[in-house]
């Protein structure tokens, strides 16, 4: 039981990219943030810059977050591919767990704005594009998934 | 207990097997299958409890809601040590001295202090909330059942341990759903190593202060450490004092379901309010208590007030650890609270705000000894609240003694064990 053949390649091709991408900004966010960690302070790899912001906050747990996400979409790969409708299972949970990382992080980021607009003495040099991490835009990639795996019926039967 | 000896093992699992067999042998001869339906709740179950994805997804969302009660509750925290800050300073207006004190130092500075940890506090119960209501908490007592099985521990004992998150207090009068005289004792033993809502003040201030960008980390730490204690006790005491096999656990899963707003913001208010019931009684009467303690005799020091005093006396006890006279003073009349030792840090540090005791906090201590003030908060002596439940739950001085005797050696222990890898890490 499942959805055809096609689809499913699609699909398992689909997840197995957004798997790979969260797993990659996950061990990003591991190097960067594993001086952090230990107390030495030195990343294991060089910070990653565009146009002078941080695309990967220093974050040893938070990449580890990541890295699960994307073992939830990788998993379902093998079944997706064979049209089995058990692999939108982790499609649908690695979107929802995205989707719950994004919501977090969002609320996150609009907090530190009210700490900024109230000029705090801890936000008087915060930056909003630093809160915005792989796992806000990661979403963004994520969101068709998510709604295919909801909206797709048919595929579930 | 005959049917139990008759039968060989408990009558209710010989029942619902019973009952489950005869569903089996009607279904099995009236009903033609047709294509199962997928729901949703199957897709969700398909991940949610899997074998190997189970506990990562479980990690992953607790991390999540702890990275929620911290960070986006800071500007909150700060709006609300503001306001207090604002009456300490007009409090000092007042003519006679010693009620200026008391109303600036006591309850502003010590109850005020406590209360600018609402905003976490209420936040994180709203993230236990929805998961609550979505249906997920279930699954996480159905995915740690299979390992305190094997560790020893009931499976239905971690519905008591969820509750511990919010107050200790219920989820031990809950273990009184736990078949088995030796379940539930063991289930009241570990409970008040499960953190409640009431040490979360005092992790967020610690952590605030010595791990920066780490602190929502350092605080969901603690919850795991919790866990993780809770679960080796409770093997270490089924293979010594209360052996035997604990009881299988049957369970049945709710549908999953979208949490409503509505819905949860009730179910977070129904379990803040507690705190605030405390604020309001408890808080008050021991932030009354130790302005006095660490205001008298007038005119000294706190070092060499009776808060000092009592520091000081059982600070050598407590020097292993990295503790000071001032520490120590905080836990013990954190006794009557756990928050207390953050009201007490409070009136003995003397500064208005957050951000000031952090400050002092960094300049007095390292951050192992931090780490190991949260552990050992976590671990040691519950408050007197959970000590009078577990009095009338257990029913016995005898096991009541033997946990405050047990909580206060493994957090002594814990702390040494800290406190020695952070040596090896090299801080002194």
């Amino acid at each position: 039981m499942g959805f055809n053949k096609n689809v499913g390649k699609t699909i398992a091709v689909y997840s197995f990219v957004i798997g790979i991408l969260y797993a990659i900004f996950g061990i990003l966010e591991i190097l960067v943030g594993w001086g952090d960690l230990i107390g030495t302070g030195v990343s294991l790899i060089q910070p990653i810059e565009l146009a002078g912001v941080n695309v990967v906050p220093p974050d040893v747990f938070g990449g580890i977050m990541l890295i699960i996400i994307g073992a939830v979409y990788l998993t379902g790969v093998r079944q997706q591919a064979r049209g089995k409708r058990e692999g939108l299972s982790f499609l649908l949970v690695g979107s929802l767990l995205a989707a719950i990382f994004f919501g977090v992080y969002v609320v996150i980021l609009l907090a530190n704005g009210v700490g900024y607009v109230f000029q705090f003495e801890d936000w008087l040099e915060w930056i909003w594009l630093d809160d915005l991490r792989p796992g806000i835009w990661l979403f963004l990639l994520a969101l068709p998934g998510a709604y295919l795996a909801l909206t797709k019926k048919e595929w579930r039967e | 207990m005959k049917a139990k000896e008759i039968l060989g093992e408990d009558p209710e699992i010989v029942l619902a097997d019973k009952r489950y067999d005869l569903i089996s042998t009607i279904l099995a001869t009236s009903l033609v299958r047709g294509a199962k339906k997928w729901t949703l709740t199957d897709m969700l179950d398909k991940v949610f409890i899997h074998k190997t994805l189970g506990i990562p997804v479980f990690i992953a969302l607790f991390w999540a809601m702890f990275r929620f009660a911290y960070d986006a509750s800071a500007p909150f925290m700060e709006i609300i040590g503001l306001f207090f800050e604002k009456l300490a300073e007009a409090s000092a207006g007042i003519p006679n001295e010693i009620l200026a004190s008391l109303i600036g130092d006591g309850i502003f500075g010590g109850l005020g202090f406590i209360l600018t940890f609402i905003p976490p506090i209420f936040f994180l119960f709203l993230g236990i909330s929805i998961l609550e209501d979505s249906g997920y908490l279930a699954r996480a007592a159905f995915i740690m059942d299979k390992i305190m099985f094997k560790l020893g521990l009931h499976g239905r004992s971690f519905i008591p341990m969820l509750l511990g998150f919010g107050c200790n207090v219920p989820a031990m009068m809950a273990t009184r759903s736990i078949e088995g005289e030796k379940d539930r004792l063991i289930t009241l033993l570990v409970n008040p190593f499960i953190s409640c809502g009431a040490r979360l003040p005092v992790y967020v201030l610690i952590a605030g202060a010595f791990f920066g960008s780490m602190a929502p980390t350092a605080v969901w730490s603690m919850y795991l450490l919790g866990i993780v204690v809770a679960i080796l006790l409770a093997l270490l005491l089924r293979k010594t004092i209360l052996r035997g096999e604990p009881a299988p656990f049957i369970m049945e899963l709710p549908l999953y379901k979208a949490p409503t707003f509505h819905g949860s913001v009730i179910h977070m208010w129904e379990r803040g309010v507690q705190f605030l019931k405390k604020a309001g009684t408890y808080l008050l009467a021991g932030a009354i208590i130790l302005w006095f303690l660490s205001t008298f005799p007038w005119g000294a020091e706190v070092e060499l007030s009776y808060t000092g005093q009592i520091g000081h006396a059982l600070a050598p006890i407590f020097s292993p650890l990295g503790f000071d006279w001032r520490i120590v003073a905080s836990l013990v009349f954190a006794l009557l609270a756990k928050e207390i030792a953050v009201e007490a840090l409070g009136i003995i540090y003397a500064v208005e705000g957050v951000s000031a005791i952090e400050g002092a906090l960094v300049a007095s201590y390292n951050p192992v000894i931090g780490y190991t003030l949260m552990a050992f908060t976590l671990l040691y002596i519950p408050c007197v609240a959970t000590i009078g439940t577990m009095k009338k739950e257990s029913g016995s001085w005898k096991w009541t003694i033997f946990q405050l005797v047990l909580t206060l050696v493994l957090a002594y222990v814990v702390g040494l064990i800290i406190t020695g890898i952070g040596a090896i890490l090299g801080y002194a």
